[in-house]
């Protein structure tokens, strides 16, 4: 029986060590905290959650005592929490703070949320903010997804496959965008890439691929498409992405919807 | 032999910088043959792979069989080749046994196949009674043997490996070194990997392809390959090799110690060079021989020890031998090389 999934994405969580703030200013694990309490209060209205793919940038610094505090924050989600490597992130802490069923090279792996597929890759080059997926990685995606068949499945990587227009940010993308979208389009099934780095809700339809970038719940990179604009980031409101994957009549359809973590006011009934 | 037979003809890799990776290249792989390609990075091992699994084209006139089935532009998914990747990734929330079936899962096959396959395949990988684990409990070893029964449970033609043990520490490396060789062997599966690691290839393979700038080297059996290697880069990656420089007059090598006398027909000894393993130099007392050196150390190994001499020729002379003789720094040696322990080799 085919059935409707859904899995939260959350991206660029930037976690510092107790008593310190992001850039000196932001205080990240309250927005963290707050983002894994809207998840926890969603549940009620939206029903079950298959999982929650974090895309990136779980710590500041990369530190052991980063992702330790990161593991205490969402301790109250349960339901399977994966993990794969931002630029800020240190491959072999995260290697020893999470469960990963390879013990060298990138953080690759492949799981199940319910129907759907969730391949997450590591695009991290170690002391570069860019992203790179190795000839290794790309192969062993080629393999997995030859496997899938018409299977759907959603592609997580930090860094994002194509240009948002924020030039400081697309200095910094993932370099072998075409390589790997030339994988990806290979697919049969449904399938979506998802992305975070960029602190901001960008959606792109590249011909082969549908691509989402989830924002950050906590700092934002601000919006500016001048050529050098400055990197700067603002606190405008910051979120989640819910995943939906819905079986219709023939195949599999994917949903995205961007969920604020920030207070607002709110519910009203439209009845009088 | 059960299996299919693999051949490449002439096969090529340019890339479009210009840069080789591989030189055209002909090998035929037996059915159920376990070949490695064995050379240092960049040697064109990696390259060739991805060639046999459908990863990366030949140049234009290269062509690849399955048999008598051209498979040259099917892709990966089509060519039904098993492939182990050094850093697997298994799914980390199943179990065992839902790891191994998932293959065929999507394939659509029934439970009960399934089942059965992956019994099958647990009892040949030796996982039995671990069905249940989940993954994060299994160890190193177990986990790779997990990946294993993964790629051959859809009972692939060709088994395709990457690197299979680099991916664990030194200690448990020589013990799956082993294990793996027998699984292997017990699979009948054609194979073919890669390895840096002349150990891990010489104990696995039945054949062994040394590589080196795009060219397979020699491709021959472990034994041959290490008593009799085409050429110097060869015998010193399959095995230590002491280079002893000296000058040859008709049948007699004189070197700084003395002189060794080489049989008819060993004329050709290029620059002036011979080559002996560590191991086939016996150590006799200076009296009983034309070729003598100086002890400069000894270091105990446990089940051996290594002696290293001096005066011999240019270069130091390394030699392997029982832990027990006592050996003097300064001593005067005498040095027994049997005439079909001295490998004369094409410079490199």
């Amino acid at each position: 029986m085919r059935k409707v999934t859904k899995f939260v994405q959350l991206t660029d969580t930037h976690i510092v060590r107790e008593g310190e703030l992001a850039y000196g200013v932001v205080n990240t694990a309250e927005y963290l905290e707050r983002a894994v309490k809207v998840i926890n209060g969603l549940l009620e209205y939206i029903g079950p959650i298959d999982g929650v793919v974090v895309t990136g940038d779980l710590a500041d610094f990369g530190a052991a005592e980063e992702y330790q505090r990161f593991k205490e924050l969402i301790k109250p989600l349960k339901f399977p929490v994966f993990v794969l490597p931002g630029n800020h992130d240190n491959r072999e802490q995260m290697r020893t703070a999470f469960d990963f069923t390879n013990e060298t090279g990138p953080l690759n792996a492949h799981v199940k949320f319910g129907d759907c597929h969730l391949i997450t890759l590591d695009s991290l080059v170690t002391g570069s903010p860019h992203g790179l997926l190795t000839d290794k990685t790309l192969d062993w995606l080629k393999c997995e997804l030859g496997e899938l068949g018409n299977e759907p499945v959603s592609i997580a990587l930090h860094h994002p496959p194509f240009v948002t227009g924020i030039g400081h940010m697309d200095r910094q993308r993932l370099r072998n965008s075409e390589q790997f979208l030339n994988i990806v389009a290979q697919h049969k099934g449904a399938k979506q890439v998802i992305c975070g780095h960029v602190h901001r809700h960008i959606t792109y339809f590249d011909k082969r691929c549908p691509i989402v970038i989830s924002p950050s719940p906590a700092h934002a990179v601000a919006l500016d498409h001048r050529e050098n604009g400055p990197s700067d980031f603002t606190l405008e409101p910051g979120g989640i992405l819910l995943h939906t994957l819905i079986p219709e009549t023939r195949d599999y359809c994917f949903r995205s919807e961007f969920v604020p973590v920030s207070p607002f006011k709110g519910p009203y009934s439209f009845g009088l | 032999m059960s299996g299919t037979q693999i051949q490449l003809k002439s096969c090529s890799k340019t890339f479009p910088d210009g840069t080789r990776a591989l030189s055209p290249t002909s090998i035929n792989v037996s059915p159920g043959e376990i070949l490695a390609l064995l050379g240092p990075s960049g040697c064109g091992k990696t390259t060739m792979l991805r060639i046999i699994a459908g990863l990366e084209s030949p140049d234009e006139t290269g062509k690849v069989f399955f048999d008598d089935s051209d498979v040259t532009s099917i892709p990966i998914e089509k060519r039904s080749v098993g492939m182990v990747f050094q850093s697997y990734a298994l799914f980390p929330n199943m179990s065992v046994r839902e790891n191994i079936g998932y293959g065929l899962k999507i394939k659509k096959i029934s439970t009960e196949k399934i089942r059965d396959r992956v019994d099958e395949v647990m009892a040949l990988c030796q996982l039995e009674g671990l069905g249940e684990r989940n993954i994060k409990a299994l160890s190193g070893g177990q986990r790779q043997r997990v990946a294993l029964a993964r790629a051959v449970a859809p009972q692939p033609k060709i088994l395709l490996l990457d690197e299979p043990l680099s991916a664990l520490d030194a200690g448990l490396r020589d013990q799956l070194r082993d294990e793996l060789a027998i699984l292997l062997r017990s699979l009948s599966i054609t194979t073919v990997f890669v390895t840096h690691d002349q150990a891990e290839a010489m104990a696995i393979a039945d054949r062994v392809a040394v590589m080196q700038k795009g060219h397979v080297l020699q491709i021959d059996d472990p034994r041959k390959l290490y008593t009799a290697p085409d050429n110097a880069f060869v015998a010193r990656f399959v095995g230590a090799a002491n280079e002893l420089s000296g000058r040859l007059n008709n049948n007699l090598f004189s070197l700084q110690g003395g002189s060794l006398q080489l049989p008819e027909g060993i004329s050709a000894v290029s620059d002036d060079k011979i080559y002996v393993r560590q191991e086939a130099i016996k150590l006799i007392p200076p009296s009983e021989s034309e070729l003598k050196g100086k002890v400069l150390s000894s270091t105990f190994l446990g089940n051996s020890q290594k002696i290293v001499l001096s005066d011999v020729c240019e270069r130091l002379v390394n030699v392997i031998t029982d832990p027990f003789s006592k050996y003097e720094i300064g001593q005067e040696v005498g040095l027994l090389i049997q005439v079909e322990d001295i490998l004369v080799l094409r410079d490199d």
